[in-house]
Parts: structure tokens; sequence; C-alpha cells
């Protein structure tokens, strides 16, 4: 008979997996155009600002009136700068929102799938016992391995005027290399828990590799150009590689924006996968229990 | 094992204390009246200072040293007005006292308000349901340890900003030789360290009102409880210090911006941030501090419905059913026999505000401000350089303004009704003013600048400061007839009293956009330069 203890295991589990239609979303491409219409109404208001006379200030020092009182048009594109910078925001949020809440839920879902594996092993064999353990100490891993990332900072910052594209990069970064950490840790835990599963007489999961890659190398080549870009101001001076930079880090940015909309897509096809197996072999290790019962 | 895997792996996340603070504030919109209190004290910090102004002016021109006054402050200044005898004797007592007042009232009234607004977050945050009397029993729960903790906590943090800037003020004040050129350096540069100081102080003081209201300490003890909250999870008060800082730096390059090309957002952004950002803000910080409590589990992972959807479709419905309840309300308490004595008052208020502004006005004022260059007859010159469109967006200005203004007036009550008669009394003071022969060249051309918007802007300022006036007789009911009686009325008054604040927002819509559309071009049929 299955005790009522599992049965709430299995319900909120159940309730963990059915939550991944709200967690593991799929972003629509067409989100791109958002930071795409900040990059350039930025563009756009750094020509203008510059052609209304900003350029002979740079030279004796940002002191003029100009940046405290810019004429209208220019003031006007910032008003609309403003707005695309807020609505690429929002896509920097969902994007690191989601790797979050992904994160979050697999953690909440494999605490509950062990509790309840835990329960149905009770004092069994040591041939059951020593994947649990092992399941325990990679979920441990997992668990002080994965750090959150403020969605709502990321947000924010990204959506400060020019300075925010490095801040988004630098989201993108983060989240990627979160996003590579996690998968990886957590295939260490669904693999002790299939090992779990088998031992004690169920069919188990159908563990896959399903990496994500952090991009470490796209990174480093927006630093590295960006180094070079800075350190060509001797040649093109100190505006021309600012106008560089900002388009580099920018059309890198907007690139990694699309990776980080893509890249998990698989990520969470995999889950949909291994989570069904895993609420099924769940259900068939009760059967098995009461058929010994 | 599982379970016991996440001991000493609590953690406290930012984004989930933040999304559930926004979704509380949803459900518990009672939580923004601390926040109306907020701007009712400042109301009440102001009303203390025109008091002083209208009686010292009234005085002075009952005495006839009116007009010498104003000649000498327009010669001298400030400083020369204060070296004359004829005047020092009654003005250096007089700004003694006031400045005491102000620091007493801030305090304790900051304490009153804090108390209520922390300790109404800590409520709301597990409660089902926020009645309006929580907001009162919170405020005189912790008033006096918020009170220390609020002057404790400023002295702490900005002592050392304060310090550097009057060491710059002093050694500005005679730079005539080297030595004194030194020591303007020398202060200016110790100025910055000691801003920097202040800054570093300001991340780490910032759970002490929180931890008076979870925590139930006060003073040092509560800035020492801040502190060790904040070092021991640096990230997320870092992360909570950035956020505030951007929201506000954004909000602040938008009002500059938009007022280039002529659309004030001043107002706008002010009801954002006050009723919007600052309490959503404060709660998520009071969390922050309340989940770093060792005792407390960390935070259950939970799907948050999405804010922006809720912004755009919901939010504003919502409102407009507030306002359509206050709109009910306001017109219960209009029509209501029991009323009548309140409204009568403030219209006494405003009626004797006039005739004391009319009176100092033609006894000298009038001739100050024509000396200043005023002319009659001519209106606001910003009005004919702003572009056709913008019109509607300052009329939402001005409405936003007089709004907040009647809020604070209204709910500035609670300081025993006294601040919301001398507000109203200000109001009708600046009217009369305006009304002297002098300044207004005739009173159908003063009519015509006026009745257009201040007919119905008029009877809202009033009904706002009959409110307040309530609010202010209940407060003394319950402080010299204490009994459950006496705070049920209390509750139920300033119930009334939000609800009716939150009501006048139609009228003074309707109201600004008259004032910035129409009168203008009404005032130029009566003769105006505008």
């Amino acid at each position: 008979m299955t005790s009522p203890q599992a049965v709430n295991q299995e319900q909120s589990l159940s309730a963990l997996v059915q939550m991944r239609m709200k967690t593991d979303i799929e972003i629509p491409i067409v989100r791109l155009l958002l930071p795409l219409a900040s990059y350039l109404l930025w563009a756009v208001f750094a020509v203008a600002w510059w052609s209304t006379g900003a350029s002979e200030i740079v030279g004796n020092g940002i002191s003029a009136s100009i940046l405290i009182k810019p004429t209208p048009f220019v003031a006007g594109l910032g008003v609309l700068g403003l707005a695309a910078s807020a609505a690429a925001a929002y896509v920097v949020f969902t994007l690191v929102n989601r790797g979050n809440e992904h994160s979050s839920r697999t953690r909440a879902l494999l605490l509950e799938a062990l509790s309840a594996l835990e329960t149905r092993a009770g004092p069994s064999s040591s041939q059951t016992l020593l994947p649990l353990n092992s399941a325990e100490e990679c979920f441990y891993n997992l668990v002080r391995g994965e750090r959150e990332k403020s969605a709502v900072l990321w947000a924010l910052l990204s959506s400060i005027p020019f300075v925010g594209w490095a801040f988004l990069a630098v989201a993108q970064w983060r989240l990627s290399r979160d996003l590579a950490k996690h998968s990886r840790l957590e295939g260490l835990v669904f693999e002790d828990v299939d090992r779990t599963f088998r031992t004690v007489g169920t069919r188990g999961m159908s563990v896959k590799h399903a990496p994500m890659h952090s991009h470490d190398a796209l990174g480093v080549t927006i630093v590295v150009v960006s180094i070079i870009e800075l350190l060509s101001s001797a040649v093109l001076g100190f505006v021309g590689s600012l106008v560089l930079i900002y388009l580099t880090v920018g059309m890198f940015s907007l690139f990694w924006i699309d990776l980080s909309m893509m890249d998990p897509t698989g990520h969470f096809h995999y889950h949909s996968q291994v989570e069904a197996d895993m609420l099924r072999a769940l259900q068939d290790t009760a059967i098995v229990n009461s058929g010994v019962a | 094992m599982a379970r016991n895997a996440l001991f000493g792996l609590k953690r406290i996340f930012f984004d989930r204390i933040f999304q559930k603070s926004f979704w509380t504030w949803r459900k518990h919109p009672v939580i923004i009246i601390p926040t109306m209190l907020g701007s009712a004290l400042q109301l009440i910090l102001q009303s203390i200072l025109t008091l002083v102004l209208m009686l010292l002016l009234t005085g002075w021109a009952l005495a006839g040293s009116l007009t010498g006054f104003l000649t000498e402050y327009s010669n001298a200044g400030l400083f020369g007005v204060f070296q004359d005898p004829a005047f020092s004797f009654t003005l250096v007592p007089v700004v003694a006292v006031t400045v005491v007042a102000l620091v007493l009232v801030a305090v304790l009234g900051g304490g009153y308000v804090y108390s209520a607004e922390y300790g109404m977050y800590v409520f709301a945050w597990n409660g089902d349901s926020v009645p309006v009397k929580s907001v009162l029993e919170n405020g005189s729960r912790r008033w006096r340890p918020m009170a220390w903790t609020l002057l404790l906590s400023n002295l702490i943090t900005w002592g050392p900003a304060v310090i550097g800037y009057l060491l710059i003020v002093a050694s500005a004040a005679s730079v005539n030789s080297t030595t004194s050129l030194v020591a303007l350096l020398a202060a200016s540069s110790v100025f910055q360290p000691l801003l920097f100081a202040s800054l570093i102080l300001a991340v780490f003081t910032v759970y002490s009102y929180p931890a008076v209201v979870v925590d139930r300490v006060s003073g040092l003890r509560a800035i020492r409880q801040s502190f060790r909250a904040a070092s021991h999870n640096l990230g997320i008060t870092l992360t909570y210090v950035v956020v505030r800082i951007i929201f506000q730096a954004l909000l602040l390059l938008v009002v500059l911006l938009a007022s280039v090309i002529g659309l004030p957002l001043t107002s706008l952004i002010t009801v954002v941030l006050s009723f919007l950002l600052t309490p959503i803000l404060h709660l998520t910080k009071t969390m922050i501090y309340y989940h770093a409590g060792s005792s407390i589990p960390e935070m259950p992972f939970q799907i948050s419905n999405p804010i922006w959807q809720d912004m755009f479709r919901q939010l504003p419905r919502a409102a407009w059913l507030k306002i359509k309840m206050g709109l009910a309300e306001g017109f219960k308490f209009v029509i209501g026999p029991r009323n009548l004595p309140f409204h009568i008052l403030s219209a006494l208020g405003f009626a004797l505000g006039i005739y004391m502004g009319y009176y100092v006005s033609v006894n000298g004022v009038a001739g100050y401000f024509l000396s200043l260059g005023y002319q009659p007859g001519h209106g606001n010159s910003l009005l004919a350089q702003l572009p056709v469109p913008a019109l509607p967006a300052l009329g939402v200005d001005i409405f936003l303004n007089n709004w907040l203004v009647s809020i604070a007036t209204g709910l500035s009550g609670l300081g025993f009704g006294a601040p919301s008669f001398i507000t109203i009394m200000f109001n009708g003071f600046i009217l009369g003013v305006l009304v002297a022969p002098q300044l207004s060249p005739s009173l159908t051309m003063f009519f015509a600048a006026i009745l257009p918007h201040g007919i119905i802007e008029i009877p809202s300022f009033v009904l706002s400061g009959s409110v307040g006036m309530r609010l202010g007789y209940a407060a003394l009911k319950t402080k010299f007839r204490r009994g459950p009686e006496s705070d049920e009325y209390l509750s139920k008054t300033l119930r009334v009293a939000v609800y009716v604040v939150v009501g006048l927002a139609p009228l003074f819509l309707i109201a600004g956009l008259i004032e910035a559309d129409i009168t203008p071009i009404i005032m130029r049929t009566f003769g105006w330069v505008v």
C-alpha cells in the first residue's frame, strides 16, 4: 500500500514537473528587435548629440551646459532611447530570470525526488543506499555551486545608456557560465538518481548528456577586442576608440542575446523527457514496493 | 540526508523577495498609506514654516514695519536683516524656536511614520488582510524606538558628510588671506573622503529601521544589527542599494530629458516614486532583513506571475476602482451633516488666509513684488514657450502636483488638524496676496485667471482640508478620551480620509487640464498677456 507521505511527495513532484511550462519557456526571437532598437537609437543619439556641438567640449573637459541642457531633438531621442533601453532590459530580465527559475525548479524537483527515494528505499541494502548517497552528495554540490544572479539588477544595469552594453555582455557571459555549470552538476545528480531507480528494480530514466556551453571564447574575444580598441585610441583618438568599443560590444552582445535565447532550448527539451521518466520511475517504485509488501 | 544537505546553505534571493514585494503591494494597497503619511509629514514641516512666515508678515504689517523689513531684505539680504536690531529682536528667537520645532517634528513624526510603514510591511508580508487601522496600531507601537533610531542612524550615517560640508562653509566664509585659502583647500580635500565614508555607512545602516520592527531593538542596537545583517549579506545588500540608485537615476534622467522637450514629468515621477517604488523597495529591504534572521527558513521556490502584464492591464483597472470608491466616499463625506463643521472650518481657514494675504500684500508685499519685476497683467511666460502638444502633459503635471498636495493636506490632519488648517490658510494667503489691486489690474482679470480651474480646484482643496480637520478631531478625541470607541473612530476617519483624497483625483485632473489648456485662452480674452 502507498503511504500518505509518498502520495504527497508524488503530488508535489508532479506539480513541480508541471511548472516546467512556466519556467522553461521559449523566448520568441522577435524580441531581439528590442535591444536592437535600443542599440540603434543610442547610436543615433550619440551622433545627433555629437553634431550639435558636443564635439567642441569633449576636448576641453566635460563641463559644458550641453550635457545638462541638450537640444530638444537630442533630448527627444534620449527619451525614445530610454524607452527602448527599458524594453531591452525586459529582454535581459526574461533571460536571466528564466535561467534562475529553471535552476530553482530543478533544485526543488531534485530535492523532492531524493526525499521520495529516501522514503521508498527505507533501510534497504547497500546496493540502493550507495547510489542514493552519491546522488545526495551531488545534489549538495549542485545547491552549493549554483548562485542566482538577480535578474532585476542585471536588467537595470543593462538599461543604463551606453555603459549598459558592457553590463549586458557581462550578464550574458555569467548566465551562459551558470547554465553550463548547472547542466554539468545536475547531470551528475540525474545519473545517480537513475542508478538508484535501477537498483530498486525499475526501468530508470533515460539519462543522456545534454550540456550547455559557456561561450567563454566569445567573452574573451569581446574583452580582447575592446582592449585593443581602447589601446588604438593613440591612433584613432579617444572618441574614435569609444565608438569602436560601442560598436563591438553592442554587436557581440546582440549576437549573444540571440545565443542565450536559443541555447537552453535543447536542455529544456531534455528536461521534459527526463522529468517524465523520473515521475514514471517513482510510480514504478511504489508498485514494486507494494508488490514486495 | 537530502533535507540535511540544505543545512548551512540558506540563501536570500533578491528577485524572489522583490517580486513577492510587488505582489504584496498589489494585494494590500493599504501599505502605501504610511508613504502618504510621509508626504503629510513633509507638509507638516512646511506648514510650520508657512505659519511662521504668515504670522511674521502679518505682525509686521500690523505694526507698520513690513515695508521697512522688505526694503532691508532687498538691500542687505537675509544676513543684513538679522544684523538689524529692529528685526533681529523678533527674528532670532522665532528662527531658533522654528528650527527646534522642525527638528522635533521631523524626528518624532518620522518615528511614527516609519514605525507605521515598516510595521505594516512585516504584517502585510504574511497576512491575508491588512486593515487601515493597522497603520495607526503600528505607528503608535514602536514610534519612540523608531524616532531614536532615526536620529542616531542619520547622525552616524550623514554626520561625516555634514561635518565636511560645514568645514567648507566655515572656511569659505572668509577667504581673504593665504591661510584661509589653504584652510578652504584643506576642507575641500577632507570633504570627499568624509562624503565617501557617509556613503559607505549608508550601505551598512540601511537595515536600521527594519531592525526596529523585526527584532524590536532601538538606537545603537538597531544600527549594530543593521551592520551585522549588511556585512553577512553584503551581496544582496549591495544589490538592493544599486537597484535603488539605478531606478532613481533613470527616473531623474527621464525627467531631465523630458523637460527639455517641454514634457513636465516631475509630478508623475514623484507619484511613481511615492506610491510604487518606495513601498516596494522598502518592503524588499525589510524582507531581506527579515530573511537574514537565523531562525527564518529559506524562501521556497514559487512561480511568480509576470509583473509587466499586471502593470499595464490589471493595475490601471484596480486604481480606477479605488478612485471610484473614493468618489463615492467623498460624495458621502460632502453631504454628511456631521461633517458640516469641518467644511465650515476649512472654508474659514481659506477665507482667513485670503484676508491675511490681502492685508500683507497691500501693506508692502505687493510693492516688493513690483520692485522685483512682477508685471501686473502678465501671466506665466513659461506657458507661452511650451509647444501646444505639451499642454495636456502640463495639465497632468499640475493635476498630480495638486493631488499630492491635497493627499498631504488631508492626511497631515493626523497632527491634530492644525497642519491641514495652516495649509488651507496658506493657499488662501497666496490668493490674497495676488488679489491686491497693485498686482491684479482688475477683479475681472483676477477672476478670469483663477475661476476657470479654481471653481473645481479650490473646493477640492477645501474638501481635503475639511477631511484633514476631521482626522485632527478624531486624533484629539483619541488623545483625550482614550478608549476603543475613540480608536475605532480614528481608524474609520483615517479610512474615510484616504478614500476622499484618492477620490479627488478626477476633479484635480479636470482642473489641471483646464488650467493648462483653457485658462490661458480665457486670460488672454480678458486682457492678460500670456
